[in-house]
C-alpha cells in the first residue's frame, strides 16, 4: 500500500496533474482489503483523500460474450462463477429470467426450496462480508467463527448440489434434483445454532468501542445521492430508503412470507452494518418460514421440451428419451423476445437483461451486478475522509470483482 | 469524551472480546488435520468422473456423444467404434463403444452436466479430488485412468450420511 | 399490471409526439424507442414528473453487421416510489453510434456508459470520462459485437 507512484504513464494517469503537497497511492490490486483485485487510486493530501479513482477490469473474462456462444441450459455454469459469494442467487436470476421468456410456471415446491436455498446462501454471502469486514478493520477472530458458520451452510449447499461454491444447481424449468434425505433436519440444527452464532458476533463486533468509532459517520451517503448514484441492497437502506425487491417486485413467492425490511438513515459504515446485520435475522425467518411450506411435490415444471424428463421415464419411454437427447443435444429454441429480471441478491438488486433471437442460444445476456453499481460510488463516499477509512468504506459496500468484472 | 474514558472503553471492548474468543480454547476443535485425517464429502459431492462397467466388466458407454454436446466447456473428447464380436468377447456391453474417452481437466469445470446427460448411467462423479499434477498435458486423462476398474481411489475422504450433523467431520472414536 | 405504464407513455406522448416512437409491450414489460436526440429530455421528464428516480441498468446489445440500425441502448429505469419498471431503447445505427450522456441526470450512468463504450463502441456524447473500464486501454476492437471473434485476436478459422 505505501508505494509513492510518481509519473504513471499510459492508463494509469490521472485527469489532473498532482499537486506539490499531494501524493498519488496506487492501492491495490493485490491488497487485502480491496476484496479482490481492485485497484484505487488514491490522491491524498497528508492523510486525507481528495480523490479516488477505482480501476477495474482485472478480472475480465469475457463472460456476457461468452453466454452468446453457449445454450442456454449451459450458461447457468457460467452464472455461478460471477458472484462467487452468491451463487444461487446468480443462478436464480439467470434460470428466472429464461423462465420468463419461455413462459414457465414453476411448481411450488420447487419455489419453496428456491426461498430456502437462496436465503442460506444469503446468511453465507454476509458471513464472509462480516467476517473480512471486521478483519479489515483489525477484529481477527470474527472472521474465523464467521466462516465457521459459513462452512455449515456450504455443507448444505454440498449436500443438496454437490458443488460447494459452483452448485449450479437452479435449472431452467425446477431444480437440478430434489432435496436429499435428512436435507430439513440438517438446515433445522443449522437454524437452532445461528442465533447464538448472531449473539456472538454482537458480542464481537456490536458492542466494540473501537469498531463504532472506525464505522460511525464514516463514507456518508444521503439518501439522494444514493439513489443518484443507484444504490441498492443494504448500502441504499443504510441510507434510509426501504427498498427490498422482494417486497416491492415480488419473486417466487416471497410476497407471502413474513419479514421486516431493515432501514437505517445514517448512511454511513455502521448504518450499512447494522441493516446486513439485522437483514441476517430476516433471512433466519424467512428459512424457517420456506421449512414450515416444504411439502412433497414435483420438482420440475410440466415442459417436456424444455426440461430433462425424469430418469426412470427416459430409461422406459421412448419419447422421453427423444427429448433428453434434443434436449442435451441441440437445446431448445426460446421465443423471441428481450426481458429485465430483477432479483435482490445479498448485495442489491441483481438484473438480467436477456435478449433471444428465437434459437437455442441468448443474442446477448446482460448481468446488472450490485456490486457494479455499488462501487461506482466509492469515490463520493470516501473523498475527505482518512486512507484508513478508505478500507472500512470497501469493506461496508460488500463487493465482489468476479462480478464487477464479469 | 475524554482520552481517558476512551481508552478504558476500547481496552474493555477488547476485553469482552477476548474473553469470548479464549473460551473457545478448551472447546472441541472444528479444524481437520488433512491429509494426515480424510474429509468428509457430501453424497453429491463431484469429484473425478468414474467410467462404469456392467457386472461382467463390460463398459457401459455406447459412445452417443451426449456427454461432449452437454459439456459446456467443451473437455470431453469421443472415438466411437463397432465391435461386431459376440458379447463375451467384446469390451463394451453393446455393439457400439468409446475407442477413445478422453477427458481434459485442465478446462473441466465440475459441473455435472455429463452426469445428468448420459442415457447408460456410464459416467457419474466419482469422490476424487486430488487432481494436482507437476505437468500440465498430465490432466488430460484417457479411458484406462477413468474406468471405476482400474481408477485408484483416493483415501483422503470420506463420504457423509445423510443422517449426520451439518458440521459433522470425521472423528476417531 | 401495465396499465400504468401506458399512462405515462400517453403522457409522454401528450408532452412532444417526437418522443416516443414505439411503444412495445411483452412478457409484461413495456418498451418505449425514443430517438437518440431525445433521450435526455425524455429520461428528465421521466424523472421530475413522474417519479422514476433511479435507472437501474444501462446496457447496450449488438443486432449484427447486417442489420441497421445496429445498435441498442436500453435504459432501464426504476421508480423508488411507486416500483414500476420502463425501458427505454435507443437504437444507433453503425456509421453514427452516437448518443446523448445521462450522466448530468443520473451519476450512475456514468460506469455503465463507459462499459457500452468499451464493449459495444457505442459513443456518449458529452460523458466526462469516456475510457474503457474492463479491458485494457490499448485493446484493440469492442469486444461484444457480433463480428468480434470469441477467441484469438484474428478472425478465427480452421487454416
Amino acid at each position: 500500500m505505501s508505494v509513492a507512484v510518481e509519473n504513471i504513464p499510459g492508463q494509469f494517469e490521472l485527469a489532473d496533474q498532482p499537486l506539490d503537497s499531494e501524493m498519488t497511492l496506487s492501492m491495490g490490486p493485490q491488497h487485502p482489503s480491496t476484496h479482490g483485485v481492485l485497484r484505487l487510486d488514491l490522491r491524498l493530501d497528508g492523510e486525507l483523500v481528495v480523490k479516488a479513482i477505482p480501476d477495474i477490469g482485472y478480472l475480465h473474462t469475457g463472460m456476457e460474450k461468452l453466454f452468446e456462444y453457449k445454450k442456454y441450459q449451459q450458461g447457468i455454469v457460467i452464472t455461478d462463477r460471477m458472484d462467487y459469494l452468491n451463487p444461487l442467487g446468480n443462478n436464480l436470476v439467470y434460470v428466472m429470467a429464461a423462465e420468463k421468456l419461455l413462459n414457465l410456471e414453476i411448481p411450488e415446491r420447487a419455489q419453496v426450496i428456491r426461498v430456502l436455498m437462496c436465503e442460506l446462501q444469503r446468511i453465507a454471502s454476509h458471513m464472509v462480508w462480516l467476517g473480512t469486514s471486521a478483519l479489515d478493520l483489525g477484529a481477527m477472530s470474527v472472521f474465523f467463527f464467521c466462516f465457521r458458520q459459513r462452512e455449515k451452510i456450504m455443507n448444505l449447499i454440498e449436500a443438496a448440489s454437490g458443488g460447494r461454491m459452483t452448485p449450479s444447481y437452479f435449472r431452467i424449468g425446477g431444480l437440478m434434483m430434489d432435496l436429499p434425505a435428512g436435507f430439513e433436519r440438517r438446515v433445522k440444527q443449522f437454524m437452532e445454532d445461528f442465533p447464538e452464532a448472531l449473539d456472538t458476533f454482537e458480542t464481537l463486533v456490536t458492542g466494540n468501542t473501537i469498531w463504532q468509532s472506525r464505522t460511525q459517520g464514516v463514507g456518508v451517503i444521503d439518501k439522494e445521492e444514493a439513489i443518484n448514484w443507484g444504490l441498492t441492497g443494504p448500502c441504499l437502506r443504510g441510507s434510509g430508503v426501504g427498498l427490498d425487491l422482494r417486497r416491492h417486485n415480488p419473486y417466487c413467492g416471497y410476497e407471502t412470507y413474513d419479514f421486516d425490511i431493515p432501514v437505517e438513515t445514517d448512511g454511513d459504515c455502521w448504518a450499512r452494518f447494522r441493516v446486513r446485520m439485522r437483514e441476517l435475522n430476516e433471512s433466519h425467518k424467512i428459512v424457517r418460514q420456506a421449512l414450515e411450506r416444504l411439502k412433497p411435490g414435483p420438482t420440475k415444471a410440466d415442459a417436456p421440451k424444455v426440461v430433462l424428463p425424469d430418469r426412470d421415464d427416459m430409461r422406459k419411454h421412448m419419447d422421453s428419451l427423444i427429448h433428453h437427447f434434443l434436449i442435451v443435444a441441440e437445446g431448445f429454441n426460446v421465443p423471441e423476445g428481450e426481458v429485465y429480471m430483477p432479483i435482490e441478491a445479498s448485495k442489491g438488486e441483481l438484473g438480467v437483461y436477456m435478449k433471444s433471437n428465437g434459437g437455442p442460444k441468448p443474442d446477448r445476456v446482460h448481468f446488472r451486478g450490485p456490486s457494479f453499481v455499488n462501487l461506482a460510488a466509492l469515490p463520493v463516499m470516501s473523498e475527505g475522509e482518512m486512507v484508513a477509512d478508505v478500507v472500512a468504506i470497501i469493506g461496508s459496500l460488500d463487493i465482489v470483482l468476479g462480478e464487477i468484472d464479469r | 469524551m475524554s482520552i481517558i474514558t476512551e481508552v478504558i472503553q476500547s481496552t474493555v471492548g477488547i476485553l469482552k472480546g477476548m474473553r469470548r474468543t479464549l473460551a473457545e480454547i478448551p472447546r472441541e476443535k472444528w479444524t481437520v488435520q488433512y491429509p494426515d485425517v480424510p474429509i468428509t464429502v457430501q453424497p453429491r459431492y463431484r469429484g473425478q468422473h468414474l467410467l462404469h462397467v456392467d457386472e461382467m466388466g463390460k463398459e457401459k458407454c455406447v459412445a452417443c456423444y451426449l456427454c461432449a454436446a452437454a459439456c459446456p466447456s467443451d473437455c470431453i473428447y469421443i472415438v466411437a467404434e463397432t465391435d461386431p464380436r459376440p458379447y463375451e468377447e467384446r469390451i463394451g456391453r453393446d455393439e457400439r463403444y468409446a475407442k477413445v474417452y478422453n477427458i481434459d481437466y485442465g478446462r473441466c469445470i465440475f459441473c455435472g452436466f455429463c452426469v445428468e446427460a448420459c442415457p447408460k448411467d456410464a459416467i457419474t462423479h466419482g469422490y476424487n479430488f486430488e487432481l494436482s499434477v507437476y505437468n500440465r498435458a498430465d490432466l488430460l486423462k484417457t479411458k484406462e485412468d477413468l474406468l471405476i476398474t482400474s481408477q485408484k481411489q483416493s483415501k483422503n475422504y470420506r463420504v457423509a450420511l445423510s443422517s449426520e450433523d451439518v458440521d459433522s467431520e470425521y472423528k476417531e472414536v | 399490471m401495465t396499465e400504468k405504464l401506458h399512462e405515462f407513455v400517453g403522457k409522454l406522448k401528450e408532452e412532444n409526439a417526437a418522443w416516443v416512437s414505439d411503444v412495445k409491450e411483452a412478457f409484461g414489460e413495456v418498451t418505449i424507442n425514443v430517438p437518440a436526440e431525445w433521450v435526455v429530455d425524455v429520461c428528465w421528464a421521466l424523472k421530475t414528473q413522474h417519479g422514476f428516480d433511479m435507472l437501474a441498468d444501462l446496457c447496450g446489445a449488438d443486432r449484427g453487421p447486417e442489420e441497421d440500425p445496429r445498435f441498442e441502448v436500453n435504459y432501464h429505469l426504476f421508480s423508488t416510489e411507486h416500483y414500476n419498471r420502463l425501458r427505454l431503447k435507443v437504437l444507433l445505427s453503425e456509421d453514427k453510434p452516437n448518443v446523448p450522456t445521462l450522466t448530468t441526470i443520473w451519476k450512475t450512468a456514468d460506469w455503465h456508459e463507459r462499459e457500452t463504450y468499451d464493449l459495444f463502441g457505442v459513443i456518449f456524447d458529452g460523458h466526462p470520462d469516456l475510457r474503457r473500464i474492463l479491458l485494457p486501454s490499448d485493446f484493440d476492437g469492442h469486444a461484444l459485437r457480433k463480428d468480434y471473434p470469441l477467441r484469438g485476436y484474428e478472425p478465427y478459422s480452421m487454416n
